[in-house]
């Protein structure tokens, strides 16, 4: 008997099903609600296919093929209904796939992952982590404007948690005690060499984080730089107060050791570029934006008036500079604060101009409270007009007064109006901070790529960082684990009580008592676990587990497809009245699969659909709570459900699946094979089934922070339980070889696999006494551990036993 | 009929109990009248009624308490009052009932509802019941004979997807097992679809003798009826005739009832076997069919009340059926008459009438003389069908052709004040929400379908989303695995067929012109006002004020009610 599928002939025996066919033929049909080792429950419908025949769209699930069967599994029809299915999936899907803090950082970074291994003490792995989307670790920890922290759900409770300062502690501690630890693992982590030659023109941010992950990729880098050190920006720009120069040199040192090439001092100009290109397989641009925009009103013309960036330029470098005492700094960003706070440094008397109000100031909120409290002069609303030209010398600039209006521009801020009132302000030296722009114009054309500011304009060093490594993604195909994320009002935190803990209050160095002047004014982290502790964990943690997100990206489905206003909305419900185990019904699908392991496989029958229509969900059998039903917290369901609906309420583990290995549980006799799933440190981060079932000591017992239940067992069997030694227990293989097996009290065993080769004899017997049996020495008795007692176990010397773990009943 | 004369007959299904028959009985009792108690005759717009048989029948209509007294007076001494006068419906020899008040019917299934006393298993047996089961019982006529009898009656199943009846018999009949099941299902769950109820109250023994009958020829050992506990009155018709029944050794296998919870899947073979074996409500996929595994994993046959009550009488008068309906569609439906309808109620009729037919001459026609509009067929689950196509025949193949089904038979008549959006959105309310939840597409696309057409009402669909609601709808429709789920978007399938220009009035012009739409309309008064201030006492919102000299309507307070444009006497409320 032949089908045909996708036009090729394939062979098939009788009662086999379509998927069963593709499946054994290696074509792949994406299935939810099917599990293979139970009959089918077609109710996902997300494994149609086309029957070519009749034009109709059938489950492969659960219909058989039939002789001479036309099918298609991947025709416009078939691709067109199953993202249909999953975008209506996905529209009552009510639950994040990443936490705020990762989907907000423009490199995002795994923010809930380096926390937490901080949080272990790992601060190792919690660079590693970092370093997979961001190089700069310590730097970034000192610069970055943090947007993660504005959307930290933790706002939500008291304050954000301190993202920032925690990146900053973790470099910091790296770098001071794991260095030699960090090049061995980083070197490891290199591919092997590809024959890419890059050239790398600009060490800054951007061009160093390609550097970096070009490294990596095996490719061979140099970079040129026009300056005298590397660091861009963040080596020229930023004034170290804020980013001490000797802590960026050991940054950027942890990338060039591992084996970049660098020239310093060296000017790349067209001819040199012409070579590259040549010379290069690759030529990145990553040469920032190093020109100044002007007021417009000529002030570059004068020696007492100067650009931002020039004068903090100088400033680093540790040029001289005259400046007179009255300096006046026009402009609201970031290099304005910073010149204000240099030139408080250098001793003047500074006033800081700005055309808006301090709201709509796109510097740092913080660095300008800590730049008014450090003393510089915030004077709003006044726009420069006009030069005051005294002897052929700048010596003031006229200011027109501004008002505020209601209305907004595109970047959401107020627009401003002028009044005609003007102010006159006299200065010994100006600096404007108005913009910046590319100083090159390299074509960007065959091999030749742009990276950073060169490409974006002026922006933040982790956003030309974020860019340096998507250069990289693009070039090697790299998947963009953005490309879809469930993002929805996280309503848990609404509901879920947590305990008020505001952040730690960081302390400012005061540099008018210090001999430095230039010392580093925050101070960092006193109680980096306080810190750690703080995060609540957010987002889904079975990403690498999540079918509806592979097949969401498989399938373009957006899950706003069917977003409307009048949107009916399920109760937001989550379930976690079980210690290890969280259901979580925003994340169901209702493929039902939980309920037939539980059922079929497990034999507690603990969980079933309630209501009707779109209010189904799962829920426990009796009162909807799971600790109410005959739940063993065996977590099988968790194995089989295709999202995260049931999950481990345990967070401490890394989202990505790492290394895997099988290994037999020596919780008890049974010795079930286990699934063990390491994380990028090589602790046991989850465990799940292999090929049998497992139980809760099996699953929960093997990680790092259950170890603790797998005690309270062993400690009741050793201590409270007669020794079992010289009584004849017999390896489950050969159960069946018994006249009468007899099993004794309750009949719902906690280890699930127990139940499922039971459900196999046939001569079982359910019995409550032992004293009325008459037992024969071919007989068996599978008892309940816990209800040994000697007497007990007199009656059981002749024949074979085979005690194991039953559920205590805790409900009455 | 002879045990009807000379009786007082009230008609006392739910309907007319809920119009206020049991006042009536109370009444009757008081004065010490015997009265006959019956099931509902159909009439359920001039419930409670009161017929009396004496001289002909005369019916009385919508009867209150203090006419007894009258009535009684009528019965026993031929004093009609006044009063009473203006409530006949009816006065004249029997046979005439038949041609007026069941003007156009064929009532073969309701041969006996409404006549005889459900609870008396005598009138029944009076009127030729049970003979054909004691022939089974006594074993003179063979299995096969039944089944040919049922295959030349052509009988299909009336609960909706209109199978051959004895096809399912046969395939029961053909499988080897210790243990067989019948199934009545009477878990009828279409909104304004009551004809089982009514059989079930009514004439409780025609269908127990179906399924008695059924079980004989199939050799089932158990019969089942799957019966919904929303109606306690037919629980309790059915558990007496299956006792009296008992008593008189007329059953040939232990006849079980179950209750079911309402969940209107239940209705569904598949789901209702699980819902038999003490599981939650939920199809699963066909095949296996329940002929081969059915409740309990063991082979079942699973047949509507409808079609039993027809097996009976097909078994008591054989070779008659057939003479009756069109093409493929033999013998009689019925079929429950609701909406803007002079005769509501219960009506029987032959296949092969036009739906013009059922309405305006089995029903009388438009209530007020309005203008047809559309009409609803075979419940939620059904098709909406423009006037133009009303001369369309009756049969399971016509109607399916229009993308309307015969379902169980319930007819909703719009006339021209009803929006098709807005029908459309209340039968997509009713199947969202009786979704069993298995199906991705109807647990969830439903909602969304819903979502959709509540966009559209509102006024803020764009036209993508009519794309987007036929897409999603032919999807639910495609891949559903019951019939539920399958037939659930039919209602906007075919609104979206014969009514797109209304779907396309409401999203390009935010026009609803039925006035139906409360966010499409807006009330205004114009310069026919008088001030009478009627409207300003109506308003229930207060919306209503008098600014410079002249009564307005706040826009941002009016609630559409439409309460000042009716009790305006000068057409001075406009609506646009």
């Amino acid at each position: 008997m032949n089908i045909l599928i996708d036009g090729k002939k394939y062979s098939f025996k009788e009662n086999e099903t379509i998927l069963e066919v593709c499946k054994r033929n290696g074509i792949n049909i994406p299935t939810l609600c099917f599990n293979k080792k139970f009959p089918p429950n077609s109710s996902c419908f997300v494994c149609i296919v086309e029957d070519l025949t009749s034009k109709t769209l059938i489950p492969s699930c659960s219909t058989n093929a039939r002789d001479g069967m036309k099918i298609s599994t991947d025709s416009d029809t078939v691709k067109k209904y199953r993202r249909m299915a999953i975008e209506l999936l996905l529209s009552e899907h009510d639950a994040n796939c990443f936490s705020p803090c990762k989907v907000t950082c423009p490199a995002g970074i795994d923010v809930r992952d380096y926390i937490m291994y901080q949080r272990n003490s790992d601060s190792l792995h919690s660079f590693l982590k970092i370093r997979k989307k961001n190089p700069f670790v310590t730097s970034i920890g000192r610069v970055c404007p943090a947007r993660c922290e504005n959307d930290c759900s933790r706002n939500v409770i008291d304050q954000n948690v301190d993202i920032r300062l925690i990146k900053r502690f973790v470099g910091d501690d790296v770098y001071k005690n794991k260095k030699e630890e960090l090049l061995k693992i980083e070197k490891s982590l290199i591919k092997e060499k590809n024959d890419m030659k890059v050239a790398i023109i600009g060490g800054g941010p951007s061009g160093l984080s390609a550097a970096y992950y070009f490294l990596l990729q095996g490719s061979k880098v140099e970079i040129f730089e026009r300056e005298e050190f590397l660091g861009g920006m963040l080596r020229y720009s930023i004034p170290s107060y804020r980013l001490p120069k000797d802590i960026l040199k050991t940054e950027i040192d942890s990338i060039i050791n591992l084996g970049v090439k660098v020239h310093r001092n060296f000017n790349v100009d067209e001819k040199v570029f012409k070579k590259f290109k040549k010379d290069f397989d690759k030529v990145v641009i990553a040469t920032g934006t190093w020109k100044d925009s002007t007021m417009r009103l000529g002030e570059e013309n004068y020696e007492n008036s100067m650009s931002a960036l020039e004068f903090l330029k100088k400033v680093n470098k540790g040029d001289v500079l005259t400046f007179g005492k009255r300096v006046v700094v026009v402009g609201g960003g970031n290099s304005a604060i910073d010149s204000a706070r240099t030139l408080l440094r250098l001793g003047l008397d500074v006033s800081l101009i700005y055309r808006r109000t301090k709201k709509e100031m796109p510097a740092l909120e913080h660095e300008i409270t800590d730049a008014i409290n450090e003393g510089v002069k915030l004077i709003e609303l006044l726009s420069p007009n006009k030069l005051i030209i005294e002897n052929d010398k700048l010596t003031g600039v006229s200011f027109e007064k501004m008002v505020l209006l209601d209305e907004k521009d595109q970047s959401g801020r107020n627009k401003i109006k002028g009044t005609g009132r003007f102010y006159n302000f006299n200065f010994d030296t100006l600096i404007y901070a108005i913009g910046q722009k590319k100083d090159n114009d390299f074509e960007i054309k065959d091999n030749v790529y742009i990276c950073g500011d060169a490409l974006t304009g002026a922006s933040t060093a982790i956003e030309a960082i974020a860019s340096g490594k998507k250069l990289v993604d693009s070039i090697f195909n790299n998947f963009n684990e953005l490309s879809f994320c469930s993002k929805r009002e996280d309503k848990l935190l609404k509901e879920k009580k947590y305990e008020k803990k505001e952040k730690e209050k960081i302390n400012l160095k005061d540099f008018k008592n210090s001999n430095d002047k230039f010392v580093e004014v925050e101070e960092g982290l006193k109680d980096i676990n306080f810190s750690t502790q703080r995060c609540i964990d957010c987002g889904c943690e079975d990403i690498d587990f999540c079918k509806l997100r592979d097949y969401s990206i498989k399938y373009g489905a957006k899950e706003d497809t069917y977003k409307s206003k009048n949107m009916k909305k399920v109760k937001y419900f989550v379930d976690d009245s079980m210690k290890y185990m969280t259901l979580n019904q925003s994340k169901c699908v209702k493929c039902g699969t939980c309920i037939n392991v539980c059922e079929k496989e497990v034999g507690a029958s603990a969980i079933n659909f309630i209501n009707r229509g779109l209010d189904v969900k799962v829920a426990g059998s009796i009162n909807e709570n799971l600790k109410e039903s005959d739940c063993i917290m065996c977590g099988m369901c968790i194995d089989t459900c295709p999202t995260g609906a049931i999950s481990e309420s345990i967070n401490d583990f890394n989202w990505n699946k790492g290394k895997t290995e099988i290994k037999k549980c020596d919780g008890c006799i049974l010795e079930c094979n286990l699934e063990l799933i390491y994380d990028e440190s090589g602790r046991v981060a989850r465990v799940r089934s292999h090929d049998t079932p497992i139980c809760a000591i099996g699953r929960w017992g093997n990680t790092k922070d259950y170890k603790n239940l797998r005690e309270i067992y062993k400690g009741k069997i050793n201590n409270n339980l007669p020794s079992l030694e010289g009584f004849n227990i017999l390896e489950l293989k050969s159960l069946s070889n018994f006249s009468k097996i007899y099993v004794l009290d309750d009949p719902k065993p906690l280890n699930p696999r127990m139940t499922y080769e039971m459900r196999k004899l046939k001569n079982l017997e359910y019995v409550s006494d032992i004293n009325s049996l008459v037992l024969k020495s071919n007989d068996l008795v599978i008892l309940n551990y816990f209800n040994l007692t000697s007497d007990v176990l007199e009656k059981l010397k002749n024949v074979s036993i085979f005690p194991f773990f039953y559920r205590k009943k805790t409900r009455t | 009929m002879d045990f009807l004369d000379k009786k007082i007959v009230v008609t006392t299904g739910t309907c007319g109990i809920s119009a206020g028959a049991d006042t009536l009985i109370e009444e009757f009792s008081k004065n010490k009248v015997n009265i006959k108690k019956t099931g509902c005759i159909g009439l359920c717009a001039i419930e409670p009624t009161v017929f009396i048989f004496k001289n002909g029948v005369t019916l009385f209509k919508e009867v209150l308490k203090k006419d007894v007294k009258d009535i009684i007076d009528y019965f026993k001494n031929d004093i009609l009052s006044k009063n009473l006068e203006k409530k006949i419906y009816f006065k004249g020899p029997f046979k005439d009932l038949k041609e007026k008040v069941f003007k156009g019917q064929t009532r073969l299934i309701l041969r006996n509802v409404g006549l005889i006393d459900p609870f008396n298993i005598d009138d029944y047996i009076k009127l030729g019941g049970y003979q054909f089961l004691k022939k089974c019982i006594n074993k003179k006529i063979k299995k096969e004979d039944i089944i040919s009898i049922l295959k030349s009656s052509g009988l299909r199943g009336r609960g909706g997807a209109g199978f051959p009846t004895f096809k399912k018999w046969e395939l029961l009949k053909k499988e080897r097992s210790k243990e067989k099941y019948i199934i009545c299902n009477a878990d009828e769950g279409d909104p304004g679809a009551f004809m089982d109820r009514s059989l079930l109250e009514g004439d409780p023994h025609s269908v127990l003798e179906g399924i008695q009958i059924a079980s004989f020829a199939t050799g089932a050992t158990k019969a089942f009826i799957y019966i919904r506990a929303e109606y306690p009155l037919a629980v309790k018709t059915i558990k007496n005739a299956i006792r009296e029944a008992k008593e008189k050794e007329l059953l040939i296998v232990n006849t079980e009832i179950r209750q079911g919870a309402g969940a209107f899947v239940c209705g569904e073979e598949t789901a209702l076997i699980a819902s038999i074996e003490g599981k939650r409500g939920m199809p699963r996929k066909r095949p296996p069919y329940p002929s081969a595994s059915g409740v309990f994993g063991k082979p079942t046959n699973i047949n509507n009340v409808e079609t039993l009550a027809a097996v009976s009488w097909i078994m008591q008068n054989p070779g008659a059926y057939e003479k009756y309906g069109y093409k493929k569609s033999l013998g009689t439906k019925v079929f429950a008459l609701a909406g803007n309808i002079k005769r509501g109620g219960l009506v029987e009729i032959e296949f092969g009438r036009s739906l013009n037919d059922l309405i305006y001459t089995v029903g009388f026609g438009i209530k007020d003389d309005k203008i047809l509009k559309a009409i609803q067929l075979g419940g939620p689950s059904g098709g909406c069908l423009p006037k133009a196509i009303l001369d369309t025949k009756i049969d399971y193949e016509s109607l399916k052709e229009t993308g309307a089904i015969v379902g169980s038979g319930g007819v909703v008549v719009m006339d021209e004040s009803s929006c098709m959006v807005d029908i459309a959105k209340f039968f997509m309310k009713f199947n969202a929400s009786e979704s069993c939840g298995k199906c991705t597409f109807c647990r969830v696309g439903t909602s969304r379908i819903l979502e959709i057409l509540e966009k559209i009402s509102d006024g803020f669909a764009k036209e993508e989303d009519l794309e987007k609601l036929y897409d999603l709808a032919k999807g639910v429709s495609m891949l559903s695995l019951c019939g539920l789920g399958k037939t659930s978007p039919n209602p906007v399938l075919t609104t979206l067929k014969y009514f797109k220009d209304e779907y396309l009035e409401h999203i390009e012009n935010k026009v609803c012109k039925t006035h139906v739409c409360k966010n499409l309309i807006r009330y205004s008064i114009n310069e026919n006002c008088v001030k009478c201030l009627a409207c300003v006492k109506t308003c229930p919102v207060n919306a209503i004020s008098e600014i410079s000299e002249k009564l307005e309507i706040n826009q941002s307070k009016c609630i559409k009610c439409g309460k000042c444009f009716s009790v305006c006497k000068f057409k001075a409320v406009s609506v646009k």
